[in-house]
C-alpha cells in the first residue's frame, strides 16, 4: 500500500510473520508483493485468465448434478454454478442442491403465474367491484401439502442419511490417511504423523516460531511429525480422516470442490472424513471470519497418486526426523 | 390504567423540547423512533456502499471520498482489512438493531398500534419515552466506537468469541451499545404487550384486531423472551473482556505465537447458542411487523377482506413459537451430531410451512379484488415475491446435506437479504407511504413514489441475485477480497455487478428522501381523515391525531377488513361504524376530557 503500488492488491506480510505480530501493518515490508495470481486491473484482464463460460458449462454441470453425477465440468474447475465435485459424497449434495433449485423455481413460477394473473385480471379497471367472499377451491391446500411432502422426503430420504454417513460411517483409521488440521490466524497447519504413523503430543507451552504445532520435543512419537503449512496433500481414492481443531479463534475448514465445511473450534477436536476422486490442486478456504487476514487464509489441497504422495510424505517426514536428530 | 399526568390531551401548546424531545406521547415517540431509525438505516447503507467498492475493486483507491477516512483506515484511499471488517460488523449491527427493528417496532408499532386498538396512548408512556432514549444512547455508543483507538467492533455482527474476546476496544463499546439497545427493546416489548391486552377499545376482541396489531403483539413476545439470553451473553462477554472471566474462552489458546493469559475452561460454542437463541427469533422480529403492514395495505388496496384472517393469525403465532426452536441451524457446521441436527433440520422445515401459508394467503387475497396500484400497494406487492425468494433460498441452507457446501457463503447473504431488504424494508417503505397522510395530513408525491419503487426493485435484485450465484460458486462471506481464491476471481464480475447495483440503489433513494422531506411541508393536503378509505381505527382519528388520539372514544362492531360487504352503501365498512352504518361523530364542542382509558 505504498506509493507506486496501486492496482493489484499487495499482501502486508506472510501468515508466518503474522503469527508473530497480531497487528500485521506494523511490519509491512515494502518488497512483499502478493504472490497470488488473481489480482487484476480490469475486467478484461481478469477474463483473459478466467474466461467465464456461462451458461454452457454451468448448464451441463447443472444437469449432471440432477442425474446424481455431481458436477463434472471438464473444461474448468470453477464456474457460475457449483464448482467441480471431486468427492465421494458430493454427488448427493449436488443432486440435492440442484433438485431443490428446480423445486424452488417451479414453485416460484407456478405461484408467480397465479400472482401475475391476479394483478392483471383483478386490477381496478378490469374489476371495479371486489368480491367479499373468499376464493373457494382446494388448490392452495394441495400445493401446501405438496410442499410439506417434498420437504419431508428431502429431509428424511436424503439429508439425514447423508449427514449420518458423514458423521458416523468413518472408514477404519488403518485404511485412511489421518491428519490433524490446526489453523491459526491466518494459516492452516496440517499436522502429519510422519513415517511412524503416530502423532506426537502437542501442548500450547511448546509453541514457538519454528514449532507452530507445539510438538513436545521429549515425545519420540513426534520426532518424524511434520507440519505442512497451508498445504494439504492427500491420496486420490483413499479416505482421509481429519481432526479439526484451532489454536486461537474459530476458523472454518472449507474445500468447495470437496463439498466440505467444518468449523475449527479451539478447545474441540472434531473428526471428519472425506475422499477425493480426482487428482489436481484446489483451494482450501476459511469460511468463518477470523480476523483481518481472514480473506487470504487460503490453503492448497493437492490430490495425487499414492506413489507421488508417498514420495512427498517420506521426504517431509525424513527432513523432520533429521532436523530433530540434529537439534538433540 | 394508563397514567395521564398531562390529562390535558393537547389542549394547550407545550414548549418544543417538551413536545418533541421529552415527549411521552406514543405518536411523537413513534416519529422520533422512525426518523432516527431512517437515519441509521441510511448510515448502515453507506457503510455497505463503501465495502462494495473494496469488494468490486479490491486494493484500488476509492475515488473522491477515499481520502476522508484517515491514514489508518484508508491509506492513500485504499481500505485496509481491519476497516473493512469494522464496516461489515457495524453494517449488520446498525441495520438490524438500530435500523429495521426500531423502525418496524419502535416507529410503526408505537405510532399505529395504539391508534388501531382505539387507545389514547401506550399503557406506560414514561416507559415508552425511556425506551426511546435508551435506544438513542445505544446508538450513540455504537457510532462513537468508530472513534476509539483501533476502531469499532470488527468481529462481525455475530461477535463470535474467541475472536471478539481478543478484539480491540471497539468490541467493548459494541457490547455496551448492545446492552443499551436490548434494554430499550425490552422496555418497549413489555409496553406493547400490556397495551394490546389491556387497552383495546370496547368491542375490539382479539379476533377483531387488525393483522398488524397481531404481528406487533407476537413480535413483542419474541423480543421479551429472546433478548434476555443475549443480554446475559453480552454481559458475560463484557466480563470476559474487562473482568478476566472465561465464559467463552477455552484453555490452551495460543494467539500470535503467545499463550493467551486467560483462566480458560469456557466454551466458544456457548456464545453461539445464546446469540442465536436471540438472533433467530430476531429474524422474525424483522419480518413479522413487515407482514403486518403488508396485510393492512393488501386488504385496503384489494378492497376485499384479507384471505384467511384467522389462518394468518394462527400462522404468525405458530411462527413465533417455532422461531425459538430452530436457532441451531445456524450452527450445523460446528461439529453437530446426527440427533441434534435432525431435530433442528426438522424444525427448520416445519417453520417454513406457516411462512408458505402466509404468502399464499396474501396471494389469494388478490383473487377477486379490485386492485388499486397505489405506491404503498406496489411496495407490498413486491414484498410478496421478494420474500418468497428469501424464504425459498432458506431451504438449501436448512438441510445439512446442502448446507455442507453453502454454509457461510454468499448464498447465505443473498438469502437473508432477500428476506430483510426487498422484503422487510420494502414493507417498511410501504408503511411510510401508507401512514404518512395520517401523521402529517399530507400525501407523499405519487410520481416520485413510483419512480422510487421501480428503480429500487430493479437495483435490489441487482444487488442480491448475483450473491446467490457467488455463493453457489463457493465464495465465503466476509471476505475482504474474494479474488484471492480462484473460484472467487471467476465470479468477480457478479460481485462487481452487485456493487454497481448497490450504488445505484443508494442514488435512487434520493427520490424517497426528497419526497419525504418535501411532502411534510408541500405535499397535497388530505381531503378527509381517511384518504385510503380504510376500515381500521387509526383512520377514525382527526388528522394528525391530537394528544389523546380520539375525539370520540371508539366502539368496535366488527372485524378489521370489512371491504366490499354485499349490500353496504360503500365498499368499506369501518370497524367503528355501528350496525346501521353510522360512524360516531365528534360533538361540536368536545368535552374537556373526552378519552377515558376504558
Amino acid at each position: 500500500m505504498r506509493s507506486g503500488m496501486s492496482g493489484p492488491l499487495r499482501e502486508y506480510c506472510s501468515p508466518l510473520e503474522k503469527s508473530l505480530c497480531r497487528r500485521g501493518r506494523a511490519i509491512v515490508a515494502e518488497d512483499k508483493a502478493c504472490d497470488r495470481v488473481p489480482s487484476f486491473d480490469s475486467a478484461r484482464e481478469r477474463n483473459a485468465v478466467f474466461r467465464p463460460q456461462w451458461p454452457a458449462a454451468a448448464r451441463m454441470d447443472f444437469f449432471n448434478g440432477l442425474k446424481g453425477e455431481g458436477s463434472r465440468m471438464q473444461e474448468k474447475v470453477y464456474g457460475y454454478w457449483l464448482p467441480i465435485d471431486i468427492s465421494t459424497h458430493g454427488a448427493t449434495v449436488d443432486w440435492l442442491i440442484n433438485w431443490l433449485h428446480v423445486f424452488m423455481v417451479a414453485l416460484f413460477l407456478g405461484w408467480g403465474v397465479f400472482f401475475v394473473y391476479c394483478l392483471v385480471r383483478y386490477r381496478r379497471q378490469a374489476n371495479p367491484d371486489a368480491t367479499y367472499d373468499p376464493i373457494k377451491g382446494k388448490m392452495a391446500k394441495y400445493v401446501e401439502y405438496g410442499v410439506i411432502v417434498v420437504e419431508a422426503v428431502l429431509l428424511v430420504g436424503l439429508s439425514m442419511p447423508l449427514w449420518a454417513d458423514f458423521k458416523h460411517a468413518f472408514p477404519d483409521e488403518s485404511d485412511a490417511l489421518v491428519v490433524r488440521v490446526v489453523p491459526e490466524q491466518f494459516a492452516w497447519n496440517i499436522h502429519y504423523s510422519g513415517k511412524d504413523g503416530k502423532f506426537g503430543r502437542t501442548a500450547p507451552e511448546y509453541v514457538s516460531a519454528d514449532n507452530l504445532l507445539g510438538l513436545d520435543p521429549d515425545d519420540p512419537d513426534g520426532n518424524d511429525d511434520f507440519n505442512s503449512i497451508n498445504n494439504l496433500h492427500i491420496v486420490k481414492d483413499k479416505p482421509v480422516i481429519a481432526h479439526i481443531s484451532s489454536k486461537d479463534v474459530i476458523h472454518s475448514f472449507k474445500i468447495p470442490v470437496m463439498r466440505l465445511t467444518q468449523d475449527a473450534i479451539p478447545g474441540q477436536d472434531i473428526r471428519i472424513w472425506f475422499e477425493a476422486t480426482k487428482a489436481g490442486t484446489f483451494d482450501i478456504a476459511c469460511a468463518q471470519l477470523c480476523g483481518l487476514g481472514h480473506y487470504r487464509m487460503r490453503g492448497q489441497l493437492t490430490v495425487e497418486s499414492e506413489k507421488a504422495f508417498q514420495a512427498w510424505f517420506d521426504e517431509q517426514s525424513g527432513a523432520a526426523d533429521e532436523e530433530d536428530d540434529f537439534s538433540f | 390504567m394508563a397514567e395521564h399526568e398531562h390529562g390535558d390531551h393537547g389542549h394547550h401548546e407545550m414548549p418544543f423540547w417538551q413536545k418533541y424531545v421529552f415527549s411521552t406521547d406514543h405518536k411523537i415517540i413513534g416519529i422520533q423512533y422512525a426518523v432516527t431509525a431512517l437515519v441509521f438505516l441510511f448510515l448502515g447503507f453507506c457503510l455497505m456502499m463503501m465495502m462494495r467498492w473494496q469488494l468490486a475493486y479490491p486494493g484500488q483507491p476509492m475515488p473522491w471520498i477515499g481520502g476522508l477516512f484517515g491514514e489508518i483506515n484508508m491509506p492513500e484511499g485504499i481500505m485496509v482489512p481491519e476497516f473493512y471488517n469494522q464496516l461489515g460488523a457495524m453494517h449488520g449491527t446498525i441495520m438490524v438493531f438500530m435500523g429495521v427493528v426500531p423502525l418496524a417496532v419502535g416507529g410503526f408499532g408505537n405510532y399505529v398500534l395504539p391508534l388501531q386498538i382505539g387507545a389514547p396512548d401506550m399503557a406506560f408512556p414514561k416507559l415508552n419515552m425511556a425506551s426511546y432514549w435508551v435506544f438513542v444512547l445505544g446508538g450513540i455508543i455504537m457510532l462513537a466506537s468508530f472513534f476509539v483507538p483501533e476502531g469499532a467492533a470488527q468481529s462481525g455482527w455475530t461477535s463470535y468469541p474467541p475472536l471478539a474476546n481478543i478484539a480491540p476496544t471497539g468490541q467493548t463499546w459494541w457490547l455496551w451499545g448492545m446492552v443499551a439497545l436490548i434494554t430499550s427493546s425490552l422496555l418497549g416489548s413489555v409496553n406493547f404487550i400490556v397495551t394490546t391486552v389491556q387497552m383495546r377499545a370496547e368491542g375490539l376482541t382479539f379476533f377483531r384486531l387488525p393483522f398488524f396489531v397481531w404481528a406487533q403483539f407476537v413480535t413483542a413476545f419474541l423480543l421479551l423472551l429472546a433478548f434476555p439470553p443475549l443480554e446475559a451473553a453480552g454481559v458475560m462477554q463484557l466480563m470476559d473482556r474487562i473482568a478476566g472471566t472465561s465464559f467463552f474462552m477455552p484453555s490452551g489458546l495460543v494467539v500470535t505465537g503467545q499463550p493467551l493469559e486467560v483462566s480458560g475452561g469456557g466454551s466458544p460454542l456457548l456464545w453461539q447458542h445464546l446469540f442465536w437463541f436471540l438472533a433467530h427469533p430476531e429474524v422474525y422480529v424483522l419480518i413479522l411487523p413487515a407482514m403486518g403492514i403488508v396485510g393492512e395495505i393488501v386488504a385496503n388496496n384489494t378492497r376485499r377482506p384479507l384471505w384467511g384472517y384467522r389462518t394468518l393469525v394462527y400462522s404468525i403465532v405458530f411462527l413465533g413459537f417455532m422461531s425459538f426452536i430452530v436457532w441451531a441451524h445456524h450452527m450445523f457446521m460446528t461439529g453437530m451430531g446426527t440427533t441434534i441436527s435432525t431435530f433442528f433440520q426438522a424444525t427448520t422445515m416445519i417453520i417454513s410451512i406457516p411462512s408458505v401459508i402466509i404468502l399464499t394467503a396474501f396471494a389469494l387475497s388478490l383473487h377477486g379484488g379490485s386492485i388499486r396500484f397505489t405506491v404503498p400497494m406496489l411496495f407490498c406487492l413486491a414484498f410478496i415475491p421478494m420474500f418468497a425468494i428469501g424464504g425459498l433460498t432458506g431451504l438449501p441452507l436448512g438441510l445439512t446435506a446442502s448446507d455442507l457446501h453453502l454454509h457461510d457463503t454468499y448464498y447465505v447473504i443473498g438469502h437473508f437479504h432477500y428476506v430483510v431488504a426487498p422484503g422487510t424494508i420494502f414493507a417498511l417503505f410501504a408503511g411510510i407511504y401508507y401512514w404518512f397522510p395520517k401523521v402529517t395530513g399530507r400525501m407523499m408525491n405519487d410520481a416520485l413514489g413510483k419512480l422510487h419503487f421501480w428503480t429500487s426493485l430493479i437495483f435490489m435484485n441487482g444487488v442480491f441475485m448475483p450473491m446467490l450465484f457467488v455463493g453457489m460458486a463457493g465464495v465465503s462471506r466476509r471476505l475482504y477480497d474474494q479474488t484471492q481464491y480462484a473460484y472467487g476471481a471467476q465470479v468477480q464480475g457478479l460481485t462487481e455487478m452487485s456493487s454497481w447495483s448497490a450504488w445505484l440503489l443508494g442514488l435512487v433513494q434520493i427520490f424517497f428522501i426528497v419526497n419525504f422531506i418535501m411532502s411534510i411541508r408541500k405535499g397535497r393536503k388530505v381531503e378527509s381523515d381517511n384518504p385510503w378509505q380504510a376500515t381500521t381505527l387509526e383512520w377514525a382519528t382527526p388528522t394528525p391525531p391530537p394528544h389523546g388520539n380520539f375525539a370520540v372514544t371508539p366502539r368496535v362492531y366488527r372485524g378489521p377488513y370489512e371491504y366490499s360487504v354485499p349490500g353496504a352503501s360503500s365498499d368499506f365498512t369501518p370497524q367503528h361504524a355501528s350496525e346501521n352504518g353510522q360512524v360516531a361523530q365528534p360533538q361540536p364542542a368536545p368535552a374537556p376530557t373526552p378519552a377515558d382509558d376504558d
